[in-house]
């Protein structure tokens, strides 16, 4: 330490201190900190930084994302903060309102919707701190389905999550009609383009919405089987992000059915409780 | 070797003598590896030096001092509250003056607590601070070309460079 500065000026920090800084910095300064130096603005792009930004971020005061669907205006997002703050998510630009959106998940902050008033319906990822908006580009409709007559029974499921394992982020949709899941695609944020992939499990349809825990993300549904009979069984789709792979598991024989309304917070994580039962 | 006092004598970088406890010195790991090796009694002579000056290094011993009840017999929550509150009202300094030092003194000392609660303060006080002021403050110099802070501007309106 050089004597010179003591008292005098505050002493020149080593790299590693200034990041062990600014990583507990909210995203808010961290965008108006871009422009100290064009050595920052860099930085606060490193996926280093930002995965150490996350994992202290992550410690601190967690919020819960309530959504409010009000059919005629939209969506509306609130957040609830561990110390009982209430505030309302903006918007996000070129939006203007969730009207027609559905709320797919969130994931480190990242929240996807889609938008249903589009066919398919295409999904996009709003991140409300930095108020960057991603169009998930929209693979237009095939003639498989155009010619298809039971087009319109089509369904669409979606699920979004990170996996930390491959350190991506990915939506998956599948489509269904009727009682069978007819094509499954995937698409990595990073990349922006949807892929194919192999869905062989037979006579398995989707009732829920998604929920996505360490990097798999889980559905409830049923099993069809044994048609013409309203026997479904009640079953867990899992999707691996890091894989893609496909699993249906039995429901857990100790946790009660309750209603294909799953995505209630407490719900998700009991679900997800089973299943690491098994 | 533990040592048989219980409070040892210590040099700053300017020269000036200080006592800690030895409970207080075993917050940092490097003076519990000196701790360890050097048998320190009434008779020893021999006063290490700390590469920290005077005035960090008192605040550095107070903090040990403050802390090391709870850091070497489990306390209980009450405790951690009120050492919580504690921590905020040491914290209560200048970043100019001496809060780079005592972060600096931290990492030199292998103080994770002190270390992160001096990085929280730091990054607390940045909160409100102009960009202007921040480089100041980190001797770093605006090396965005006029071109470039035109660009930005047009990028993020009302991003500011001052």
């Amino acid at each position: 330490m050089e004597r010179t500065v003591i008292n005098v000026a505050a002493p020149y920090l080593a790299e590693e201190m200034i990041t062990n800084i600014l990583k507990r910095l909210p995203v808010k300064s961290l965008l108006r900190f871009r422009c100290v130096c064009k050595q920052w603005k860099n930085l606060f792009k490193t996926p280093s930084f930002i995965q150490e930004h996350l994992s202290h971020s992550n410690n601190q005061d967690p919020s819960l994302l309530m959504v409010a669907d009000c059919s005629n205006d939209g969506l509306f997002l609130f957040l609830f903060s561990c110390t009982m703050q209430f505030r309302e998510v903006d918007n996000a630009p070129l939006i203007g309102s969730f009207r027609g959106f559905e709320l797919v998940g969130s994931s480190n902050g990242l929240l996807c919707f889609i938008n249903k008033n589009k066919h398919p319906p295409a999904p996009l990822v709003w991140n409300p701190a930095t108020r960057e908006l991603k169009q998930v580009p929209c693979d237009e409709f095939s003639g498989l389905y155009l010619d298809n007559p039971f087009y319109l029974d089509f369904g669409w499921c979606f699920g979004f999550g990170f996996n930390p394992v491959i350190n991506e982020y990915k939506i998956v949709r599948l489509s269904q009609s009727y009682s069978d899941i007819s094509e499954a695609k995937v698409c990595s944020l990073g990349t922006g383009s949807w892929r194919n992939i192999q869905f062989d499990k037979r006579y398995v349809s989707i009732s829920s919405h998604s929920v996505t825990v360490k990097g798999v993300t889980f559905w409830h549904g049923s099993d069809n089987f044994i048609m013409g009979t309203q026997d479904c069984r009640h079953v867990i789709i899992s999707f691996d992000l890091a894989t893609e792979m496909f699993n249906v598991i039995p429901w857990p024989a100790l946790v009660s059915f309750s209603g294909p309304d799953f995505a209630d917070y407490s719900a998700d994580l009991a679900v997800y409780d089973a299943c690491n039962h098994f | 070797m533990s040592s048989s006092v219980e409070a040892i004598t210590v040099l700053s970088s300017d020269g000036d003598e200080f006592k800690i406890t030895v409970s207080a010195a075993k917050l940092s790991k490097p003076l519990n590896w000196m701790l360890e090796d050097v048998c320190f009694s009434d008779d020893c002579d021999e006063v290490p030096t700390i590469e920290v000056n005077s005035k960090t290094l008192v605040k550095v011993i107070e903090y040990c001092e403050k802390h090391a009840p709870r850091a070497n017999s489990g306390a209980s929550d009450s405790d951690a509250e009120e050492l919580k509150k504690w921590d905020i009202e040491f914290m209560k300094m200048d970043v100019k003056d001496i809060l780079f030092h005592i972060l600096m003194a931290a990492n030199y000392l292998h103080m994770e607590g002190l270390y992160d609660l001096a990085c929280q303060t730091a990054a607390d006080l940045m909160k409100g601070m102009t960009v202007s002021q921040i480089r100041k403050i980190f001797h770093i110099k605006n090396d965005f070309s006029s071109e470039e802070q035109e660009q930005l501007r047009r990028q993020h309106p009302g991003c500011s460079f001052d």
